[in-house]
């Protein structure tokens, strides 16, 4: 009999023993996370800093809706605004409001995972909790709630958190207790170290790579919920641009022809959460 | 005896972040039929790859870079990856280690040995699966096969599980039995048993195989001729009956003083394998080896054979003759 | 008075609801500088015993004196300031590291929870200190994973040190070593036993290192103890045939000593191993209508001044005759039994 999957180990190894981590480069030198980390950069400066061909929140009314040239290269939307100006612009709104979301539910989810991986019964509670608020949709619920609380950046943030977190607190508490049943844990226990030594010594160092890669995720997730919200008229005021706005007022025109308007703040988002993902899979990855 | 399996010249290389490691290199052996060979050495040596590659089966990254392995006139490094999953699994069987790493935990034993059966002998029904599985499953000592049959992976104890894993390596009358350290992860006592269950199945069904451990003691007991390797070459070959007791390489020597309570002469000093990047130059046990000299770790050394030539060593200051199987070595 | 004084250690886990015997009442001594080894197949209990004696796992019922100390009953917060006293080496040396951490922060950790007076330069001399003592004092500033398991264990070794504990259990610490490294991973453990006088709870499955390290042995199945007494005692002459069964596993490397064949018995199904009885009885290949019915306690046997004790009711018929000496060494063959049962 011959097994499908290939065979990881190399020679005799008892089959306990998991094979040590090359420590090699750190993690964040794969070449995804090199690529995703510059396509973010590069689009986040060039929104703060580089020169755009045209004001994106100044209509020109003489040119409404025209088709990709020279001049605009993305083409112009109904009020005359440069398309590709705009789209440029838009990331130094919607990639840190994502960012920072996501980095927000590390910091709320991190800690609380971390906590509820004790077995106490205030973590059960937690965890049943949990179970019963993820039961919602969640994204529905977020939008709901900024809708109804009032339409400024900080509740787009709280949506982001209401999604994202939960899942943190879950992926935080599982590695964690994973951990918990390893050999060396067990050591620090055998060598008299407190609960408290324990969680931040020896688990919390073993899970950081997982959150950082766990919070890019989020991201990705973040760009796309910050688009939708700005879509529906929330978190944003016009005229500044986001992606979900442009999306947004360009809908109209997709079913007369006008296919630009809308697709090129649609590719930016593709762009902005394909550079999240990748750092968030090149993180994993490597950690493998 | 004819020869089943005749490995010349195999090398190996795995692919890594730090360049290609040498893992196996120019490695030559010959099996008979009805045969047990052993391969044996410390962690690291290359044992496993050596066998593992001769049925397509390397680590990720590893790659054959030379050499030919002729099974039955049939060379396994020319086929097609179609063709030698024909001939594996049907003409050579495979176990493992751990025998959980080969069953499927999802699907029942019966299921699994189906598929198994159907993938080489298409056309048989489900009812001629079952008993063909049932006749493997008591041959290798399970009296309830039906249970087994019935059930999962996971309900299974690892003597058990290994047992199963027995069963489908020889259910298709395979003729060369590849075991990877199979009962490294036993009790002593079922190991005993599973052994003995192993050289059985072999010795009846006039197969051959190949027996890769790290336990000297196996070797000494169950098979007929042994590959001593190190660091990817083999240093030492030939009958067990003669190696164990006239060790000639510095290295089958010190292997086996290591054995506690078992050893006389001079132990390996602490150490391993070293890991190698680039082609060997000369004799890869030199930094270990108490009677190295300059020369060896400059020149390679030469293979020096005995008059039959089913005897090789490896080793500049050896000196193989008839002569000297007659006096206890050390 | 022996260091270490365990009196009937009981331990029944809960797998799924149903309980299972992990250790049913085990009593030994170790003393200072004295190696008990504890031995048997996997799920025989060995390793709950050593977690036990530790209080890494809480037992059932029992008593564990070290020293004047009774460790079982003593609050938690004073247990962790016993765990400088005793202490433990892991089979799976690698695992037992935790990966972020340097050599040196490893070794020195049981010095900044137990030794919270020593200034930095204190704590640097003793990790040196220690890492000399197994070889390894040009590490501190590297990570496991760069190390091999022999040097990954000697590591495991410098930590349970550090604190100059007076009891350490070691379970299984050389099962995952080649036999070079083994050889010298028993070596520093036996240099360190001599310089400080420590006592070892040595737990294994393999008789060979039994052998080299061990003053007295211990023979669990099922979480009892079969035998107790002197290695080179049990090892010549063993009495319960679970002994046997285990040593005619051995395998010798000279071809021309076949091996014994192995003494046990195909698994009798109809045995129900919860009635009173020895629970050997299933795989035994002595047995008789006298194992059953009573659960069977240690007795002692042979000269008194060797403490050594059994548990077969038979081992009296099982003793060699006296013209049937058996060999010592390395082929642990017992004379075949007189007449076999069923």
């Amino acid at each position: 009999m011959i097994p499908e999957a290939v065979p990881r180990v190399l020679d005799h190894q008892p089959s306990r023993m998991r094979r040590p981590r090359r420590r090699g480069l750190p993690i964040w030198t794969s070449a995804p996370v090199i690529v995703g980390s510059l396509v973010l950069l590069g689009l986040l400066l060039a929104s703060l800093f580089a020169p755009l061909p045209h004001d994106p929140v100044r209509p020109d009314a003489l040119s409404v809706l025209r088709p990709p040239s020279w001049d605009h290269i993305f083409g112009t939307d109904r009020d005359g605004l440069d398309v590709f100006s705009r789209t440029i612009a838009s990331a130094s709104r919607d990639v840190p409001l994502a960012l920072g979301g996501a980095l927000v539910s590390l910091l709320i989810g991190a800690p609380i995972g971390l906590l509820v991986s004790f077995p106490t019964r205030l973590a059960d509670w937690v965890m049943r909790a949990l179970d019963l608020f993820q039961a919602f949709p969640l994204v529905i619920l977020a939008v709901a709630l900024v809708t109804l609380t009032g339409n400024d950046l900080q509740n787009v943030v709280i949506a982001i958190i209401i999604i994202n977190a939960p899942r943190m607190i879950r992926l935080v508490r599982t590695e964690a207790l994973v951990l918990r049943s390893r050999r060396f844990v067990e050591a620090a226990h055998a060598i008299g170290a407190s609960r408290s030594r324990v969680l931040f010594r020896h688990i919390l160092p073993n899970v950081t790579e997982i959150m950082i890669a766990q919070t890019a995720l989020a991201a990705a997730q973040a760009i796309v919920v910050v688009a939708a919200l700005s879509f529906l008229g929330v978190g944003v005021s016009p005229p500044d641009p986001t992606w979900g706005l442009m999306i947004q007022s360009g809908s109209q025109q997709i079913s007369t022809g006008q296919w630009w308007v809308v697709l090129f703040p649609g590719l930016a988002v593709v762009v902005a959460v394909s550079a999240f993902n990748a750092i968030g899979r090149g993180l994993q990855e490597a950690q493998r | 005896m004819t020869v089943l399996l005749e490995a010349s010249n195999l090398s190996v290389n795995i692919d890594t972040p730090r360049g290609d490691l040498h893992v196996v290199e120019d490695v030559s052996f010959s099996l008979g039929e009805g045969e047990i060979l052993g391969v044996v050495g410390e962690s690291g040596c290359g044992k496993s790859t050596t066998v593992r590659s001769l049925i397509g089966l390397l680590p990720r990254g590893g790659r054959v870079t030379g050499g030919s392995a002729l099974f039955d006139g049939v060379d396994l490094f020319a086929q097609r990856p179609a063709s030698l999953r024909a001939i594996r699994g049907d003409q050579i069987g495979f176990v493992a280690q751990n025998p959980f790493g080969l069953l499927n935990p999802v699907l029942p034993i019966a299921k699994q040995f189906r598929t198994l059966i159907r993938a080489h002998r298409g056309g048989l029904g489900k009812a001629e699966c079952a008993s063909m599985a049932r006749e493997a499953l008591l041959r290798t000592g399970i009296h309830e096969p039906d249970r087994v049959l019935h059930g999962y992976a996971h309900q299974l104890s690892g003597g058990m599980a290994q047992r199963v894993v027995i069963a489908m390596a020889t259910i298709l009358d395979p003729r060369l039995l590849i075991s990877d350290e199979p009962t490294t992860a036993l009790d002593v006592t079922i190991q005993r048993q599973v052994l003995e269950l192993m050289r059985d199945v072999v010795r009846l069904g006039n197969r051959s195989m190949i027996l890769v451990t790290h336990d000297l003691g196996v070797v000494a007991q169950f098979c007929d001729s042994v590959i001593v390797m190190y660091s990817g070459s083999v240093v030492e070959s030939g009958k067990v009956a003669e190696v164990f007791t006239h060790p000639e390489h510095p290295y089958t020597r010190g292997l086996l003083a290591s054995v506690p309570g078992g050893g006389r002469g001079e132990t390996l000093p602490p150490g391993g394998p070293p890991a190698r990047f680039e082609p060997a130059r000369g004799c890869q046990f030199a930094p270990r080896c108490s009677r190295a000299e300059t020369l060896c770790s400059v020149e390679p050394p030469p293979t020096v054979s005995s008059l039959g030539g089913d005897r090789r060593v490896r080793c500049h200051f050896v000196e193989i003759e008839e002569a000297t199987h007659g006096a206890p070595a050390g | 008075m022996a260091h270490l004084r365990v009196e009937n250690l009981t331990k029944t886990f809960h797998a799924g609801g149903e309980p299972v015997r992990a250790v049913g009442g085990v009593s030994f001594t170790i003393e200072r500088g004295k190696t008990l080894a504890l031995i048997g197949e996997s799920g025989s209990g060995k390793s709950t015993v050593g977690r036990l004696v530790l209080r890494l796992v809480d037992a059932d019922a029992g008593r564990v004196h070290l020293g004047d100390v009774d460790v079982l009953s003593l609050p938690p917060h004073r247990v962790r300031a016993q765990r400088r006293e005793m202490q433990i080496v892991f089979q799976e040396p690698f695992e037992s590291l935790n990966p972020r951490m340097r050599v040196a922060d490893i070794v020195a950790e049981p010095l900044v929870i137990h030794e919270r007076g020593l200034t930095k330069d204190q704590r640097r001399q003793r990790v040196r200190d220690v890492l000399d003592e197994v070889g390894l004092v040009d590490y501190g500033d590297r990570y496991p994973q760069g190390l091999s398991g022999g040097q990954q264990q000697r590591i495991g070794i410098a930590r349970a040190l550090i604190t100059n504990p007076s009891f350490v259990v070691l379970d299984e610490p050389t099962s995952s070593l080649d036999l070079s490294v083994q050889a010298q991973v028993l070596d520093v453990l036996s240099q360190v036993q001599e310089r400080h006088g420590l006592a070892y709870l040595y737990i294994s499955h393999d008789l060979a290192t039994v052998r080299e390290i061990a003053d007295d042995v211990a023979v669990m199945y099922r979480g009892e103890f079969r035998e107790v007494g002197p290695v080179a005692a049990i090892t010549s002459d063993p009495r319960d045939p679970y002994t046997r069964l285990l040593m005619s596993g051995f395998l010798s490397v000279d071809p021309r000593e076949a091996p014994a064949p192995l003494q046990s018995a195909p698994a009798r199904p109809g045995v129900d191993l919860n009635e009173p009885g020895c629970v050997f009885r299933a795989r035994c290949v002595h047995v008789a209508e006298e194992c059953s019915g009573t659960d069977l306690s240690l007795s002692p046997v042979g000269d008194t001044k060797m403490l050594r004790q059994v548990r077969c009711v038979r081992h009296d018929e099982l003793a060699p005759a006296p013209d049937d000496v058996p060999r010592s060494g390395a082929d642990p063959t017992c004379p075949p039994p007189d007449r076999q049962e069923r």
